[in-house]
């Protein structure tokens, strides 16, 4: 158990080692998200709060998708052998996830700063808004994770795949947009508990198909 | 039992069987409209009966009732017939209702012995003024009669319900087609998992081709879905949790397709697609089946709408719909089977051609 926790532990601190010493990965997203928030700023005259929260989410489903496409980049070719030798593929696909999830939760949390300093903070619980994006933010890490994990064999097209997750999201992304909508408003929405319930369910079936099917397909 | 072809024709006689068993099946009697919807207390009431599927100028006995429950009925003093489908009756609404609010809704039930009963509910919305309410005196006026020796319908005929009408038998496609269409994905998902397991491209070539099938199932099933919703509901889509929900899961299977013809490498293509199908499978059962029960759906089976109940479904339309989702399933096994030998031989021509070379 410690051995696992660990090796996952480690495989995650030697992404944040490498992604920060290459810098231009982290920079590029955040140039990225800027831009985003920025021409949205501009273009938009009036905000409403529908608007705003629909823009978040898709903003956040681009950014998401460009930060995780580069995941299994580093273990393509002979590196991707030495790993096979060494590693256990849950423990792979766990730190891989994990380390997603956290990156995209910074990611949503800058873009949320970012427009809030241009435009408004349309949340009157913004505690639940908090809870939504981390739960979406792990949806997002769980399914772009497990797909450019398919792609870790060379030669298929990286942006193709994403694509291929993009339907697969559109669940959790409209249950997001819902849960927002109702912590926009004063008035908490009666099924909100079921919502949260509904979505974490999702978030974790997903895990557990992605955890079981890598490591069938790592072998390959 | 794939080779024989046994199952091929119980396929093809059950789905004649349903076609003509499903369309020829006359509807029971039914009440489309009635005129005037409103009336005050204590006034004569003529109301104008339109039905449907009826013959009440050869009825011997025409009776009709008023109903707000199963205790207070008023029934129609005089009643004709002015042709077979529409009748005109004659009621004398008490001066007082029987509730405490100021109007009260009455389910029109008329029986003949020629056809049998019909019922049309929310018929009439009965007001009063405030002046009016005395609930112990409306209570006894409206006790005035019981609904007794009812005819029942004759014949094999499929229910009457009114915003259906015909439609009613869209049943056997629609429903049917999905049903039909779950199966087909589930054996897909079987043999992704089996692929998965043994690596033999047999079983790539069995999941695709179910899979193939069954996504021409499920568009089929919308369009069929559509004129349904069309002709209940005034449009071919609505904004409802139920339709959304099946858009997405079409568009996930859709992304199955452009996934497997963007590789070039068979086995990259078989694993990664297999792979693909076992997670769209997995996120196809909360799209389908959790989300439109825990919101507010207009579609039946959902938000509290009951489907396949007692109330939409009788024996009638049982003896069409099981045997239509059998006789689709098959149908649907057989297309896949010509898919699958179609594969396999392309398969074996390529390879007997790099052989030889």
């Amino acid at each position: 158990m410690m051995t696992d926790v660990s090796s996952i532990w480690h495989l995650i601190k030697k992404d944040l080692k490498i992604d920060f010493r290459q810098g231009y990965a982290i920079y590029s997203v955040l140039l990225f998200v800027f831009t985003c928030v920025f021409i949205v700023y501009k273009s938009f005259t009036e905000f409403s709060p529908q608007s705003w929260i629909v823009i978040f989410f898709i903003m956040l489903l681009f950014v998401s998708i460009n930060a995780v496409l580069k995941s299994f980049m580093q273990e393509s070719g002979d590196s991707s052998l030495y790993y096979y030798s060494m590693l256990n593929p849950i423990h792979v696909i766990v730190a891989k996830t994990l380390y997603n999830f956290v990156f995209i939760v910074a990611l949503s949390l800058i873009i949320w700063l970012l427009l809030i300093f241009f435009s408004f903070n349309p949340f009157s619980s913004s505690i639940d808004f908090f809870w939504t994006i981390l739960l979406v933010s792990y949806g997002f890490a769980v399914v772009f994770t497990f797909v450019s994990g398919l792609s870790k064999a060379d030669g298929v097209n990286a942006t193709l795949l994403a694509v291929l997750g993009m339907p697969l999201v559109l669940p959790i992304i409209l249950l997001g947009i819902k849960i927002s909508f109702s912590a926009t408003t004063l008035l908490s929405d009666t099924s909100l508990a079921t919502d949260f319930m509904l979505l974490i369910g999702i978030d974790l079936l997903l895990t557990g198909i992605s955890v079981i099917l890598f490591s069938i397909l790592w072998k390959s | 039992m794939i080779r024989q072809s046994w199952w091929k024709i119980l396929g093809v006689v059950m789905f004649l069987y349903v076609i003509i068993f499903g369309l020829l099946t006359p509807l029971k009697p039914g009440i489309t409209s009635v005129s005037p919807i409103t009336i005050p207390s204590g006034q004569e009431l003529s109301l104008d009966i339109s039905s449907y599927n009826t013959r009440y100028q050869d009825a011997q006995q025409l009776r009709a009732w008023l109903k707000i429950d199963s205790l207070h009925i008023i029934e129609a003093s005089k009643i004709t017939a002015s042709s077979d489908n529409t009748l005109k009756a004659q009621f004398t609404i008490p001066a007082h209702l029987p509730t405490r609010a100021l109007s009260a809704s009455t389910d029109l039930i008329v029986d003949s012995d020629s056809d049998g009963y019909a019922l049309l509910p929310n018929a009439v919305f009965v007001s009063q003024s405030k002046k009016q309410l005395d609930i112990n005196a409306g209570s006894q006026l409206w006790q005035s009669s019981v609904i007794k020796d009812i005819h029942q319908p004759t014949g094999i005929k499929f229910p009457y319900r009114n915003i259906l009408n015909e439609s009613v038998r869209n049943l056997f496609f629609h429903v049917a087609i999905w049903f039909a269409m779950f199966a087909l994905l589930i054996g897909a998902l079987y043999y992704s998992i089996q692929y998965l397991r043994k690596g033999d491209k047999l079983y790539d070539i069995y999941a695709s081709s179910l899979t193939s099938v069954g996504i021409v199932y499920g568009l089929i099933g919308m369009a069929t879905g559509s004129f349904w919703a069309k002709y209940t509901w005034g449009q071919f889509w609505i904004n409802d949790v139920k339709l959304n929900m099946s858009a997405v899961a079409l568009l996930i299977y859709l992304a199955y397709w452009i996934l497997r013809s963007s590789m070039k490498d068979q086995d990259q293509k078989a694993r990664i697609s297999a792979a693909y199908s076992i997670f769209a499978f997995a996120a196809l059962i909360p799209l389908l089946f959790v989300i439109p029960r825990l919101t507010d759906s207009m579609h039946p089976g959902n938000g509290g709408n009951p489907a396949l109940s007692e109330d939409d479904m009788d024996n009638t339309l049982r003896f069409a719909f099981y045997p239509a989702i059998i006789s689709m399933t098959l149908i649907g096994i057989w297309i896949s089977s010509l898919a699958i030998r179609f594969e396999a031989v392309k398969e074996s021509f390529y390879i007997n051609k790099a052989k030889n070379q």
